[in-house]
């Protein structure tokens, strides 16, 4: 008995004495970067022999897009050796986080890939949790052969934490409205335009939805539209590139520039409004539903809202999956009192403890460069973030060809309404700057809920508005709690 | 160090190696357990209470102290402590029924199958075997069977002229039919019991009989008390798995609106699932559970009296 009393005083004091570092926080003085630069051969030119590891998501977009990448690379730099591998997106952030940590606590960081895919909605989260991301700020300001000023602006806003880049924009991205132009077709309603108002919108999708229920033509798949189109959006309404530009063009904000919630107001809840009586009609599908462009691609859906990224796999056809022949492309109309767009960036980051830093930032440069830019853009898939080939109007991702391209693809859609200071472009880091990074995703997962509370209950305007009112007190107390 | 100090250091280092040499076969034999229990038990022990009071996130630690601890017992109104108890209450809920049941049906069972008649041996294996699928196989099987509209039972239902039941589809009924599917297992308690009470002397019984005893008589007098302490390993047994209840998260996941929202479902999802990995969080409700566990079974422990170990 005294000797469990001992060992169980000698427990009891362990655990007490944690007491006095309660609070206590461990010390993340500013990093001196040099030293990871150092490690960087800086003069390396086309002769420069190593190895290079490559991992992004499975998607065949993101596969098509690095095997041609990886192409142009190596018939620059013919010595290095690059290594791809690929993740399902469906637990790749969790994969690449968890590697780190394996890689960090095993003091083996050849575990971690040099170089990996990200989306700009993922940087704080990765920044956040430590030793990921290399910033590459530090390599330009010692690089004379890159600028990253040569990038377009609001692709490196998204890609940037402060002043420091940590995500190489490889593309712009905005969203833009798909639409099937056989539906229209067959529905025999006129196509889609971005002059559309709301209620024009509104007559529209009514005009579709009746034209189609009178209508005997059939999909490719030999499915009668009126049968098939059960829905006639297509659109993955937990994005982040959807959710927020909606609010915002109808005036609604997040937080102000004090980091207090700004949520509950009426602007909110007509963005809120407009999207239930989007699902009142059944004009789309399920908030709560994130796969999105399956349908479209089934022609089971007349319109998609979403990027460039996405273009090969909407058109793309196989036994399986016909795609979508006769696509057609415009910008998204304005719903709200504002325009507003959503849109950013995904890219490639270096890992912090890369093995192999020069080849990696070899790549990154090749990425934004003319060559690597204009590979890119082969696959059909990207808008370019290098300024100078977005805004030339003989650029290749402009003249892209595709027989499944319809007469009323309109290539300028993908950069409607970027035009500098007026810049209709949205993208959460328009408030993520005034919230702390680690409840970041805690906040936009409130926004979200805004939108998904119209499935989850029978809810009436006070129910809507009083939803929106929580979580706008939810967003105060994470925002407060992270600060104390 | 004093000369007596020194002494007294080497006599205690003479009689290490001393014990070590006569021994070191013992301890030879004993090390793979003695290595593996360290590495893989004390180890992780030791360091997710640690983790418990950090915010480690599998790469850094920027912070040390109870704040992990305070956010568990926070009730304020978007305090986590609320949802993080609604587990342990869901999962409280699940043991609370489930263990009694499981306990009676497979007690039930072995009393049937106890009896010497031909074929019975076919009859126990045929009620042990589904305790040899694994949990999770056998979960997706229930989840397919217990389909909502079409699955197989439910078209039963109709060809019988029954309402068709919801089963595993809404949240009302997830947990409700968790408990009874988990019932598929009671063959492994059946088989305990079986052994227990053929080590009941049967002169006990013949004695019994001698005095005009009956069946029941017999049951409430001989069997159960003789069979005490296979119930008490059984309940204790039953409580550190209920509560450790995971399977149905590879099948059900959280459940309809967290319906099946288990406390170790929730401690995986925080340490291991999304962008942002908890260890410290999940480390804190880890044990947190732990330490309910210890005062279950200690409480069982203390209140045994009722478990009759013979002379």
């Amino acid at each position: 008995m005294k000797k469990f009393l001992k060992v169980f005083i000698f427990v009891l004091a362990t655990v007490l004495s944690f007491s006095a570092f309660a609070g206590c926080r461990v010390d993340n003085s500013e990093e001196d970067f040099s030293k990871l630069v150092e490690q960087i051969e800086l003069d390396a030119d086309e002769g420069f022999a190593g190895e290079l590891n490559i991992l992004t998501t499975s998607e065949e977009s993101e596969i098509v897009t690095m095997n041609a990448l990886i192409a142009a690379f190596n018939a620059k730099y013919p010595h290095i050796r690059v290594n791809y591998k690929q993740e399902l997106l469906d637990g790749y952030y969790s994969t690449l986080t968890t590697t780190v940590g394996t890689a960090i606590n095993q003091k083996d960081h050849s575990l971690m890939p040099d170089i990996f895919w990200f989306a700009q909605d993922k940087l704080d989260t990765l920044y956040s949790q430590g030793e990921i991301l290399f910033p590459l700020s530090a390599i330009d300001e010692v690089d004379e052969n890159f600028d990253q000023n040569a990038l377009v602006e609001e692709a490196l806003s998204v890609s940037k934490i402060g002043e420091q880049l940590y995500l190489m924009p490889r593309d712009y991205n905005q969203v833009v409205m798909y639409f099937n132009q056989d539906i229209f077709d067959a529905a025999g309603v006129n196509y889609p335009t971005a002059q559309m108002s709301k209620t024009e919108f509104m007559t529209m999708l009514s005009a579709l939805r009746t034209g189609l229920n009178s209508s005997d033509e059939k999909n490719d798949y030999g499915v009668l539209y009126k049968n098939a189109v059960k829905y006639l959006i297509d659109v993955n309404s937990q994005w982040d590139s959807w959710v927020w530009p909606l609010v915002k063009g109808f005036g609604g904000r997040v937080v102000d520039s004090q980091g207090n919630s700004t949520l509950d107001s009426e602007n909110v809840y007509d963005a809120v409004s407009f999207w239930k009586s989007l699902r009142d009609n059944e004009y789309v599908g399920e908030i709560t539903t994130t796969n999105s462009g399956v349908n479209f691609r089934m022609q089971q859906s007349a319109i998609y809202f979403h990027a460039r990224a996405v273009l090969s796999d909407i058109t793309k056809s196989t036994k399986q999956i016909k795609g979508v022949q006769n696509l057609g492309v415009t910008a998204i109309p304005q719903f709200g009192t504002e325009y507003a767009v959503g849109g950013g960036s995904s890219g490639y980051g270096m890992y912090k403890n890369a093995v192999n830093k020069t080849a990696a930032w070899l790549f990154l440069k090749f990425v934004v460069s003319e060559e690597g830019q204009n590979a890119f853009c082969s696959t059909g898939n990207g808008v370019p973030s290098l300024k100078a080939l977005l805004n030339d109007e003989n650029a290749s991702w402009r003249k892209y060809s595709n027989q499944a391209l319809g007469s009323a693809f309109d290539v300028d859609a993908f950069v409607y309404g970027l035009d500098g200071e007026t810049s209709a472009f949205a993208s959460t880091r328009d408030f993520y700057q005034y919230i702390p990074l680690e409840v970041q995703e805690d906040v936009l997962t409130c926004l979200r809920s805004c939108f998904t509370v119209i499935d989850t209950q029978n809810n009436t305007a006070d129910d809507l508005r009083e939803s929106i009112a929580n979580q706008s007190e939810l967003i105060d107390y994470y925002i407060k709690r992270a600060k104390k | 160090m004093t000369s007596k100090s020194l002494k007294k250091f080497q006599t205690h280092g003479e009689r290490f190696l001393r014990v070590f040499k006569n021994e070191y076969s013992n301890w030879l034999f004993m090390s793979p357990f003695i290595i593996g229990f360290l590495v893989f038990v004390a180890y992780p022990i030791i360091t997710s209470l640690y983790y418990s009071f950090t915010d480690y996130n599998g790469i850094k630690l920027t912070q040390i102290g109870f704040f992990n601890y305070q956010d568990i017992f926070d009730f304020s109104k978007f305090g986590m402590g609320k949802d993080v108890w609604k587990s342990f209450g869901l999962t409280g809920l699940y043991s609370i029924i489930s263990i009694p049941l499981n306990t009676i049906l497979s007690y039930a069972l072995a009393l049937i199958l106890k009896k010497n008649i031909k074929g019975i041996k076919i009859v126990r294996l045929l009620c042990y075997l589904p305790v040899l699928i694994p949990g999770i196989v056998s979960g997706q099987i229930w989840l397919d069977m217990l389909g909502y509209p079409e699955g197989l039972i439910n078209s039963w239902l109709v060809n019988l002229g029954l309402p068709k039941q919801t089963f595993y589809a809404v949240e009302a009924t997830q947990l409700s039919t968790l408990i009874v599917t988990s019932q598929w297992g009671i063959g492994g308690g059946m088989i305990i019991w079986l052994a227990a009470l053929e080590n009941i002397p049967p002169t006990l019984y013949e004695a019994a009989e001698i005095d005009g005893a009956k069946y029941f008589t017999k049951l409430f007098k001989i069997t159960l008390p003789m069979s005490t302490p296979i119930i008490f390993y059984n309940l204790i047994s039953a409580i550190i798995g209920c509560l450790q209840i995971f399977d149905s998260y590879a099948y059900l996941g959280r459940g309809e609106n967290d319906a099946t929202y288990f406390i170790s479902i929730r401690i995986y999802v925080t340490a291991f699932e999304g962008t942002v990995h908890q260890y410290g969080f999940a480390c804190a409700m880890a044990w947190v559970l732990f330490i309910i566990i210890a005062i279950l079974t200690g409480i069982m422990f203390k209140s045994s009296k009722w478990v009759f170990y013979g002379d």
